[in-house]
């Protein structure tokens, strides 16, 4: 039970819902595209709603045993996941990661989770 | 006055337009009788005009198009000027482009500089040309056409006494790119790693350039017209540079350019092999594959850069676009797994 009060992500569904079965279908040109823009939008942010803690706990994982090993110690600076991504980018650019198995099976699930967030 | 001219943006300009269309042809007079907005991206404006020119050489009825900045215009690309100049070379050297007619660089006239050149017909939209198998004539000669047209495209060579604005030649065009690229990112503040995976593979694998040429880049489906029978020109000439002539293949044939249709590897509409031929037997060269696929990775990843940028545009609030904010969104996930797929560990050479 919900209390017949519909959250964010609930509204988005149903924004996509309208848009693609009642609005789309009554349009044509620019204004067509346009909407179809729209619906995109929604899509992409209903998505995100849904997977966003699933997607950065993806990340975390994918990329926490590297970062604790490339920067050669465990996360307890208090560094945020951004610090960690820069000092792999750093390493990165410096060679330090050629081809690394590891970090490349990181990468690919990571590309991959973000790849089912959009349309 | 037509209500489409009356309506338009060039309704204020009419006088000063005619005049300067006049002067600039040695005719009597002209009359602009209509205007018709066309597309033309988010950075140009293009207008076609219907004329009539009363005396010299072009006496008679016209349809010319007028393209000039749209009001957000960004600086990457060429300045109008500078891409008069560069079509100007293009004819020269045998490519199929739109002729170019007049220059105006008084802003009294409409208020910023604008060129104007011949109406070409055909068709550029590269949804039409995957739905519609007869347009463009036979696919296989198209793309032999298109690799004719690019090879023309690489024939010029620096330097250029008409072409100073494109600057240095770069002395190893690949490595350059690379750093281009990273510098972008860090303007941007993207963190990416796979983007920066991806061009980390690049600077270990950068191919040695044979020679520099001018390079169109953006040359890909989207960017030429084509009527029923085949190509009518080749469009869009404001990203063009000094660079290496195999990076335009790698962005034709890049997977990303090929639309509904992936499995045509020369631009979403032929086979491969005969937009090489075309090349190879106009620019009197062979292709290296591997070069190419080289250039392909350097193409997913030059797409993804230029998608993030247009996405800022938008979150950085100069200018206020759904469309820009869903390039920045949508297309980095795909590039970036594409560019994985390209570069995996047994694709790195050993350490040099």
């Amino acid at each position: 039970m919900k209390g017949g009060e519909a959250n964010a992500a609930e509204l988005l569904r149903l924004v996509e819902h309208e848009l693609a079965n009642e609005v789309l279908p009554q349009l044509s040109g620019d204004l067509r595209y346009r909407a179809r823009l729209i619906l995109n939008a929604v899509k992409i942010a209903t998505a995100e709603l849904q997977a966003d803690r699933d997607l950065s706990t993806a990340i975390k994982d994918a990329l926490g045993p590297l970062t604790a090993s490339a920067i050669d110690a465990p996360d307890t600076s208090g560094k945020g996941a951004a610090d960690q991504v820069q000092a792999l980018q750093q390493m990165l650019r410096q060679g330090e990661l050629d081809a690394d198995p590891q970090l490349f099976e990181a990468l690919v699930c990571i590309a991959e989770a973000r790849c089912k967030l959009v349309p | 006055m037509t209500a489409t001219l009356a309506e338009s943006r060039l309704a204020q300009h009419k006088t000063a337009l005619e005049d300067f269309l006049a002067t600039a042809a040695e005719a009597d007079a002209v009359d602009l009788d209509d205007v018709v907005p066309l597309t033309g991206g988010a950075i140009q404006e293009n207008w076609l005009l219907d004329l009539r020119f009363h005396g010299g050489a072009h006496a008679g009825r016209r349809q010319v198009v007028l393209r000039t900045d749209a009001a957000s215009g960004v600086a990457v690309s060429r300045s109008r000027a500078e891409e008069f100049a560069l079509l100007k070379a293009a004819r020269a050297a045998g490519v199929s482009v739109p002729e170019p007619l007049w220059l105006c660089k008084d802003p009294a006239i409409l208020g910023k500089v604008f060129y104007v050149m011949a109406r070409v017909e055909g068709t550029a939209a590269p949804h039409k040309l995957m739905k519609d198998k007869e347009l463009g004539g036979d696919r296989e000669r198209l793309a032999t056409h298109l690799g004719a047209e690019l090879a023309k495209i690489h024939s010029i060579r620096p330097p250029q006494a008409a072409l100073p604005f494109l600057g240095e030649v770069p002395a190893h065009p690949a490595l350059a790119t690379v750093e281009r690229y990273r510098a972008h990112l860090d303007r941007l503040g993207a963190l990416s790693l796979p983007l920066e995976w991806g061009l980390r593979w690049c600077e270990r694998h950068a191919p040695d350039c044979a020679g520099v040429t001018l390079v169109h880049q953006d040359f890909r489906t989207g960017n030429y017209m084509v009527d029923r029978q085949g190509l009518t020109a080749i469009l869009d000439w404001e990203f063009c540079d000094w660079g290496d002539p195999m990076s335009d293949i790698g962005w034709f044939c890049a997977k990303c350019w090929r639309y509904a249709h992936p499995e045509l590897e020369a631009g979403g509409i032929a086979e491969r092999r005969s937009f090489y031929r075309g090349y190879e037997e106009a620019a009197g060269t062979r292709i290296d594959p591997q070069v190419i696929a080289y250039w392909e990775v350097m193409a997913h990843l030059r797409w993804a850069v230029i998608a993030l940028q247009q996405g800022e545009r938008t979150l950085s609030g100069e200018q206020p676009s759904l469309e820009l904010a869903l390039t920045g969104r949508i297309y980095p996930p795909q590039l970036e797994r594409e560019i994985l797929r390209a570069t995996a560990p047994d694709r790195w050479s050993a350490a040099r």
